[in-house]
């Protein structure tokens, strides 16, 4: 079973993958789809996303996002690390509305992984991005498959 | 050794208290040294990204370099009117006790500001990460 099989067919697998990064847990962020080469994932809407604390927000949802588009790109789980990423905010984020965010690995090799991500509140498109990750070998990766529940 | 302007620090403070989500963070602002100002990103346990390392999260990283970059601009009496892009290169595990962002404008214009920053923990000459924000300015 690879990844993206893993997190599709199993909620409890979504919800402990988004559980595993203490930031996207105090943010609520989660996991939504998980298919091949792609994810997507949902931050709802909080006070701290009022105003220019919307940036910062979408900065962690869209890494997140994008690394759990590589993760589902990958055959079995390995460690991952952020290399760079580029934000771009094309329009203001409306209060009160969730985000959404989709990610899709457009490149993978045994050492690095392209993505781009794409961050909408509604129909509205709040945010870009593309991240570039190195895969770590010898490291223990973050996310393992666990019990099904 | 040249201080920071009351006036300067204030406005630099209230830019820094708008940004709620900089707070959830915990980030906080303090003199480095000449006539600079550092916003502090505290390692805590709801900012971790990778907790096999303790490593602060990417995303948390980057907010807190286009938080710097406003809170610089704002130190110079120059308010953001949005940010346009910002791009980040993650050089080290961000692991550490507190993450130091120190800004510094490439190019003040009119309309737009290009502002660099880097990020380290134990040593300014080990950064963690280095980023560079495109701000569009809101006319004076």
């Amino acid at each position: 079973m690879r990844p993206h099989e893993w997190l599709a067919r199993d909620a409890h697998a979504r919800q402990r993958y988004a559980a595993a990064v203490p930031l996207a847990a105090a943010l609520r962020i989660a996991l939504t789809v998980a298919a091949p080469a792609r994810a997507a994932m949902r931050l709802p809407w909080q006070d701290a996303l009022a105003g220019p604390g919307a940036r910062g927000a979408l900065a962690v949802l869209l890494d997140s996002a994008c690394g759990a588009a590589v993760m589902c790109a990958l055959d079995e789980p390995r460690a991952f690390a952020t290399l760079s990423l580029r934000m771009e905010y094309p329009a203001s984020v409306p209060a009160g509305r969730a985000l959404r965010a989709r990610a899709r690995c457009l490149h993978l090799d045994a050492e690095i992984a392209h993505v781009t991500a794409v961050a909408r509140a509604g129909s509205t498109v709040v945010a870009r991005a593309r991240g570039t990750f190195a895969l770590v070998p010898g490291r223990e990766p973050l996310h393992r498959y666990g019990p099904r529940v | 050794m040249a201080r920071v302007s009351e006036g300067a620090l204030a406005r630099a403070r209230a830019a820094l208290a708008g940004d709620p989500f900089a707070a959830l963070l915990g980030i906080v602002m303090e003199e480095g040294g000449e006539d600079a100002l550092e916003c502090v990103l505290p390692m805590r346990a709801h900012v971790v990204g990778n907790p096999h390392l303790r490593a602060v999260h990417g995303g948390a990283l980057a907010a807190l370099i286009e938080t710097a970059g406003i809170v610089l601009l704002a130190a110079r009496g120059v308010a953001v009117a949005r940010v346009a892009d910002s791009t980040v290169d993650y050089l080290r595990p961000a692991v550490g006790e507190a993450f130091r962002a120190r800004a510094q404008a490439v190019r003040l214009g009119r309309r737009v500001a290009n502002v660099a920053v880097r990020v380290w923990s134990d040593a300014p000459e080990r950064p963690v990460a280095a980023g560079h924000v495109n701000y569009l300015l809101r006319a004076p």
